[in-house]
């Protein structure tokens, strides 16, 4: 990791100190500058009202040029949430995590249109293609050529 | 969480940020992120204008970025661009530059200031302690609030703040010294101890007026750096030019070598590795012409070793990561449907030798959506072209 990365993580997380993240995120993890984890729930009156769920983030070493890799973990205690552009695996279809990552977007950015993208959902829906893809899908989800063309939620 | 490891870590003990100003000069805070690059949120270190929005950025920030996006645009508002877009800011790095030197001399202030106004407050108020936590709501309201605010807490001794923030001199009513405003109600409270500060506070005022705007400020930005700064500029030789890009993919590896022996830059490694750093090279190159304070080429030069050697050993720690994940966990928690799979393949080969193909799905990745043309990316694993239509 290059200290420009490092750096401006830092300072992401002294931000998430002083500010507190906002509402409904909340910071399970961050020990190092590899991988951070979170918890996020949709507040209001949604679709996901009482569920919780867990976010992990990545950083790649020359992170913030390069996205982060940021997945909802599925293990004995998580689960993904059921909408149409996350995969049961945890993998998420968001154009910000993929070819319109820029490197003006932050971890809580990133959270914060997950908040939405999950409240702005009026159907819970796996993806389509949800089981053919979990099967062949790669660790990374970056790996992935996801193809965006849904903007509604 | 353990921030404190954590923060250590990065080995850089300059980590500043908008939030080291107290949360009652949110103005500051204001200032102070407005002078960051959005994307490194350090202070802008050589910044840049994009001549196709008007954002601005550091150098180096905005050349990498662009360097690495698939698509050429401002990372702040998508607008398209490119690197010959890329203008100096020149008033830009100079108030940069003045903000810099004026920066802890302005915390200390606020951080003084705050921290009396809570002791004052504390005192006063004595076991009612309701400000706390009017304090943090009305931070990020902004300054208008704050003002208010602090009128309503200590109304009965308004008189004092205003002279108070009018930072001038005012005589002791105790010991007839000349004592600084903001320092007035601690030196009374001290039973008026000597005051030294006359030379500390000079240079202080004429930050906060270079910060403000102040008549002070810009004289001294002008009768100073400023002028030292062109005149260097008029007695230098032609200045340097940028580096050109060069599309590597068409060159012979004599000819990178050749490119990199120019540049009397290292020739180990491979192939690879020469165009990366190369390419890092133009980049780190051309980022240090838009500063007006810029390094020597050695000392660039230096640097693209540390870089080299910091993206290797990431490089390799990544590889020992994946490695670790691959073999264990991956094939124990697929072994249930690695089985399946084989005892699928086995009952259709048996049976109808038609069926194989579909069976055979584990063998290679196969094309989720044949409408989508497949990135030939070599080297990755499982490559799905994912589409979803809703």
């Amino acid at each position: 990791m290059t200290t420009i990365s490092k750096k401006r993580l830092a300072k992401e997380l002294r931000e998430l100190q002083t500010h507190g993240p906002p509402t409904g995120i909340a910071v399970v993890s961050a020990e190092d500058f590899e991988c951070w984890l979170f918890t996020i729930e949709v507040l209001g009156n949604t679709l996901y009202e009482g569920e919780k769920f867990c976010l992990r983030f990545r950083f790649p070493g020359n992170y913030p040029i390069e996205s982060p890799e940021v997945t909802f973990v599925v293990d004995e205690k998580w689960g993904a949430p059921v909408h149409p552009h996350i995969y049961s695996n945890g993998h998420i279809c968001a154009s910000i995590l993929g070819n319109e990552w820029s490197p003006v977007l932050s971890v809580v950015s990133v959270c914060l249109t997950l908040q939405s993208m999950l409240a702005s959902c009026t159907k819970k829906q796996r993806p389509q293609d949800n089981d053919r893809y979990v099967l062949h899908a790669p660790l990374s989800p970056k790996k992935t050529r996801f193809h965006y063309d849904d903007d509604t939620v | 969480m353990d921030l404190a490891l954590a923060l250590a870590a990065t080995g850089a003990d300059d980590v500043s940020d908008p939030s080291d100003f107290p949360e009652s000069f949110g103005i500051l805070r204001t200032l102070d992120r407005t002078l960051r690059c959005p994307i490194c949120k350090d202070l802008f270190n050589a910044p840049v204008l994009l001549g196709t929005c008007g954002h601005s950025f550091c150098s180096l920030c905005i050349r990498e970025a662009l360097k690495e996006g698939e698509k050429k645009e401002c990372s702040a508002c998508r607008v398209p661009t490119q690197e010959s877009s890329i203008k100096k800011n020149i008033v830009l790095e100079e108030s940069v530059e003045a903000y810099k030197t004026a920066r802890s001399t302005v915390l200390a202030l606020a951080n003084d200031t705050a921290s009396r106004k809570r002791r004052r407050e504390d005192s006063t108020n004595g076991a009612d302690l309701t400000p706390r936590p009017k304090r943090v709501k009305r931070e990020s309201s902004g300054q208008d609030v704050d003002l208010g605010d602090e009128r309503l807490e200590e109304s009965e001794d308004s008189e004092v703040e205003i002279i108070e923030n009018s930072k001038a001199p005012v005589d002791c009513p105790i010991c007839d010294q000349k004592v600084p405003a903001t320092r007035i109600n601690a030196h009374l409270d001290e039973g008026c101890p000597h005051e030294s500060v006359p030379e500390d506070k000079g240079k202080g005022k004429a930050q906060w007026a270079i910060l403000l705007g102040g008549p002070g400020g810009k004289k001294g930005a002008k009768g100073g750096r400023r002028g030292s700064g062109r005149e260097r500029d008029r007695s230098s030789s032609p200045p340097p030019r940028p580096l050109a890009k060069v599309s590597y993919h068409t060159l012979s590896n004599k000819q990178v070598r050749g490119l990199l022996q120019d540049q009397c830059l290292s020739e180990s490694g491979d192939r690879k590795q020469w165009e990366q750093r190369h390419a890092q090279w133009i980049t780190v190159y051309n980022a240090n012409l838009d500063s007006s304070k810029p390094k020597s080429v050695d000392q660039l030069r230096r640097d693209l070793e540390r870089w080299e050697r910091l993206k290797a050993r990431d490089e390799k720690e990544k590889e020992a990561r994946v490695s670790r994940v691959d073999a264990k966990g991956y094939e124990k928690s697929q072994d249930e449907h690695f089985a399946k799979l084989i005892a699928q393949a086995r009952a259709s080969a048996k049976g109808n030798p038609n069926t194989i193909r579909q069976g055979a799905s584990s063998e290679k990745p196969i094309e989720i959506s044949s409408d989508l043309e497949m990135e030939p990316e070599s080297g990755e694993a499982a490559q799905a072209t994912v589409h979803i239509a809703l």
